[in-house]
């Protein structure tokens, strides 16, 4: 399984952080995640993001999304990172272009005013914090009424055991990016209870098996892509299917 | 996506059986199932005969045909 170090917490694995790693670099242009700038642009598309709109990336790594909707779409798009390192290679790689407007700040505490935003994306970043649901609130305290929050993150295709027998938000392992340990039905559910309503959900697990091919590819053992970090019981019916999903949901007034 | 190398081992020496020309690496396309990956494999510099070593084969590209199997 591959971590999705947008905003990957300070780790203190003694391997380090998936990221770091030359094969993750290699194989991933900068961009640490499954499906790349393509499943950006898939989200801008879907939300109809229009020239001028204000979209925060949270967890925005060296801003590739945000030079991306800027461009592409015309977005006023900020990013927000919680590692300063991560923030920074972007400027200097681009140190004769206009700076992108990349912030130092958690999902917990972002530095914006409230309704500040139209559109909010969390590119694998949410279910790496340690508290989803408070995430999330804050999300739609900075989302403006009638905004939309897009995601893309690591969730379970089949729950352990049976269909909807995910295991509950909160018992994810911290920093794990094995998702929520949720299914779609328990996104759903989790988005509801925190003022969203699910507008789309697309299944793009095809996106994490390139990724983790493309790793393999490059010399990373397939034991540490494995669901469960080990060999032998990746597809076991105790720990579910991983799939990666993209989502749209609208901000409720209510 | 960059081309990714993957193998360890030198095949500089080796010849292509139907030209006798060397090998030389070379960007190639590797597909699996529907999706495409950009790696770098010895080529024969006459008539593009691409080797695919069985160290390559055996390993990482029978993981790699696992891994997308299972999604
Ligand atoms: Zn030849």
């Amino acid at each position: 399984m591959p971590t999705c170090p947008h905003t990957a917490p300070a780790t203190d694995s003694a391997a380090g952080p998936l990221w770091a790693r030359p094969a993750m670099r290699a194989v991933s242009d900068g961009i640490f995640r499954p499906g790349g700038l393509a499943l950006t642009d898939r989200m801008a598309e879907l939300a109809g993001l229009a020239p001028g709109w204000t979209v925060l990336d949270v967890g925005c790594g060296t801003g590739a999304s945000v030079m991306r909707l800027r461009q592409r779409f015309g977005a006023c798009a900020v990013g927000m990172d919680a590692l300063f390192s991560q923030v920074r290679p972007q400027e200097d790689r681009n140190a004769t272009a206009a700076p992108l407007p990349l912030v130092i700040g958690t999902a917990e505490h972002p530095p914006f005013r409230r309704g500040a935003f139209r559109m909010i994306l969390c590119e694998c970043v949410l279910s790496l914090l340690p508290d989803t649901r408070a995430a999330l609130a804050t999300l739609h305290a900075l989302l403006a009424p009638g905004g939309i929050l897009g995601i893309t993150d690591l969730y379970l295709r089949t729950g352990p055991g049976s269909p909807n027998g995910a295991a509950s938000p909160s018992s994810l392992p911290h920093g794990s990016c094995l998702g929520w340990r949720a299914d779609r039905r328990a996104i759903a559910e989790h988005l509801h209870h925190t003022g969203f309503t699910l507008r789309r959900f697309e299944d793009h697990s095809k996106q994490l098996g390139e990724l983790a091919a493309r790793l393999v590819l490059a010399g990373e053992s397939p034991c540490l892509l494995s669901p469960a970090g080990a060999c032998g019981d990746s597809t076991g019916p105790d720990t579910g299917t991983p799939g990666y999903f993209l989502l749209l949901a609208d901000r409720r007034t209510a | 996506m960059s081309t990714l190398k993957v193998l360890d081992k030198d095949y500089s020496d080796w010849v292509c059986a139907a030209c006798g020309k060397p090998l030389q690496p070379a960007p190639v396309e590797l597909e699996y199932l529907d999706s495409l990956f950009n790696v770098e494999l010895p080529c024969c510099v006459a008539c593009g005969m691409v080797l695919i070593p069985e160290e390559l084969a055996l390993g990482k590209m029978a993981d790699v045909e696992r891994l997308l199997e299972d999604k």
